[in-house]
């Protein structure tokens, strides 16, 4: 959360359907200057809440307000706003350079030429901005969509998996872009469906999971309440059957299943789990060779977390 | 008054350059010249040169031209993903309704040029009358701000806008409108060629037909194209602001 006068865009009990389809239920946060990850497994209503962010969407219920004004109201609103959708439309027909000052004229910019000039620099274009954005591979078309968006240097930046298909030294490069952004005084919301991610750039995460806010805080908040997730293990040992049965009488492991030399366990209590490995193995003079959770998608962090709710 | 035209302009020349720029115009270049390609064939008269313009150019070739190109305006916008870039801006809707009106119909206009002006020549020579063509370039224009007026918000909201306008073309104005009375009034190549008769003099017997109830009248084709306009202005920014752009 931030305080009342640092809020920059204000989700007020949020919802949307789509005929019988719930995309977005009762969510309810604010976002102030920083870098902000909306976290959640594909189809969990990230994009939705972005594109009400931004006016594309209207909500059912609620209001969404930027710097205190509906978008949906007063396309005035989006003098702040800068957007960079999921997907990669772009004119394919205009160069980089065209495309970003295209944007540039249409947000207002008081010098076109000179912002659009300074945004490609920013997003190390120079070299492709006079080749048509249609032959751009993604990772390009994502970084010249980021140039666009910057390019009247909105306060708040609302970016749909910003970084699809840009390749390791990109996705870097635009982390560092956004961190930085945050770090000035921007707002930056970016939503992601791969945790890593997030956590290298947000400084506070919102999770989302089937349209709900599961869980919100700062990223060690957040890292605490996943430990806490039961978790399927893999152990390979060489002699399993011991080990096995001795995990079977603890505390730690709420069910054990043996396939050849691998145990599967379901821990209840992964930390104490891990303790408890390493006291037995050396107990029965077991060989444990490999120790690694089967299940650590993004979906099942999210089901944990909304059920915990 | 800059934060308007600005942006207008750089819309309205981006939504021309993508309509020009696809294939079907092509298509449409040759379509909107055969009538004048078809005036190679024969010696020409003032008689055969309203039948052909009519016939062919005012009646069937600019109102699929006009129905196609309108219809993409905004469509592909929507279907191409790339409305964010218009709509998530700070200007107002209607601008945006505005521009793509007028680079629709700008488009219809720069297509037809070559089919118009090669007529135009055409019958000027062979008839010794060097004003043969005022009156279709009128009626062209009536014309494609009428399609384009109707089909601008069409295509937004409907992915099969062309079938829709052809289905329009062929049944309501191409049937319905010949046999049941008043219907001739929704029917908007005929309100171009009310003033194309209107500056044109008599036409002939069979094209005359074609009017069905409605007299010539240039004025009066202007203000029922002017008043389509608004209305699909009006019509478009409120698609534009309510509808899900999701």
């Amino acid at each position: 959360m931030t305080t009342p006068d640092t809020t920059t865009v204000s989700v007020e009990n949020v919802s949307k359907w789509f005929g019988q389809k719930v995309a977005v239920s009762e969510i309810t946060s604010t976002f102030g200057p920083g870098v902000t990850g909306l976290l959640g497994p594909n189809g969990a209503g990230k994009t939705t809440l972005l594109r009400m962010m931004t006016g594309l969407v209207r909500p059912s219920e609620g209001r969404i307000t930027i710097e205190g004004i509906d978008p949906h109201d007063d396309y005035r609103a989006l003098n702040a706003v800068g957007f960079v959708a999921e997907d990669e439309a772009v004119y394919k027909h205009l160069t980089a350079r065209k495309f970003v000052r295209f944007n540039a004229v249409l947000a207002g910019a008081a010098d076109p030429d000179g912002d659009t000039e300074q945004v490609i620099e920013l997003v190390d274009l120079q070299g492709a901005a006079d080749r048509p954005v249609g032959g751009f591979s993604k990772g390009m078309r994502q970084r010249t969509k980021v140039a666009a968006a910057l390019v009247h240097r909105p306060r708040v930046l609302l970016l749909d998996e910003p970084l699809n298909g840009a390749d390791p030294v990109q996705r870097s490069h635009l982390i560092d872009l956004f961190k930085t952004l945050g770090a000035r005084g921007y707002t930056v919301i970016v939503s992601s469906h791969v945790l890593h991610e997030v956590e290298r750039m947000a400084d506070r995460i919102i999770a989302i999971t089937d349209g709900r806010l599961a869980a919100s805080g700062d990223v060690r908040s957040l890292r605490a309440l996943m430990t806490d997730i039961p978790q399927t293990i893999r152990i390979d040992a060489d002699k399993p059957r011991i080990l096995a049965a001795a995990l079977i009488g603890t505390p730690y492991a709420s069910g054990v299943k043996l396939e050849r030399d691998t145990i599967h366990v379901e821990a209840a209590d992964p930390a104490g789990l891990a303790r408890a490995i390493a006291r037995l193995a050396k107990q029965h003079d077991v060989i444990v060779s490999r120790i690694q959770p089967e299940d650590e998608s993004l979906e099942s962090v999210f089901s944990y977390l909304v059920h915990r709710r | 008054m800059t934060r308007t035209i600005r942006p207008g302009a750089a819309i309205f020349f981006n939504i021309l350059r993508r309509l020009m720029q696809r294939r079907i115009a092509i298509l449409l270049v040759f379509a909107t010249a055969a009538h004048a390609l078809l005036m190679l064939t024969f010696d020409l008269t003032e008689r055969s040169f309203s039948e052909v313009t009519v016939g062919l150019f005012l009646a069937v070739a600019l109102p699929v031209t006009g129905l196609i190109t309108a219809g993409a305006a905004l469509g592909d916008e929507r279907t191409e993903n790339t409305m964010p870039y218009l709509l998530v801006k700070p200007i107002p809707r209607w601008l945006v309704a505005v521009s793509s009106l007028l680079a629709s119909v700008a488009t219809v206009m720069a297509v037809s040029t070559l089919g118009i002006l090669l007529a135009w020549w055409l019958g000027a020579r062979a008839t010794g009358n060097n004003g043969i063509g005022w009156p279709m370039l009128v009626a062209m224009v009536i014309i494609a701000v009428g399609y384009s007026a109707v089909f601008v918000p069409i295509g937004l909201i409907a992915r099969r806008s062309t079938l829709i306008g052809l289905a329009y073309i062929l049944i309501w104005e191409g049937i319905i409108a010949r046999v049941v009375d008043g219907v001739a009034a929704s029917s908007i190549w005929r309100i171009g060629l009310t003033a194309y008769a209107d500056l044109g003099g008599d036409l002939p017997r069979d094209v005359d037909d074609l009017l069905a109830t409605l007299t010539p009248g240039t004025g009066g084709a202007v203000v029922k194209v002017l008043v389509l306009t608004a209305i699909s202005i009006t019509a478009t920014t409120w698609l534009l602001r309510k509808q899900d752009m999701a």
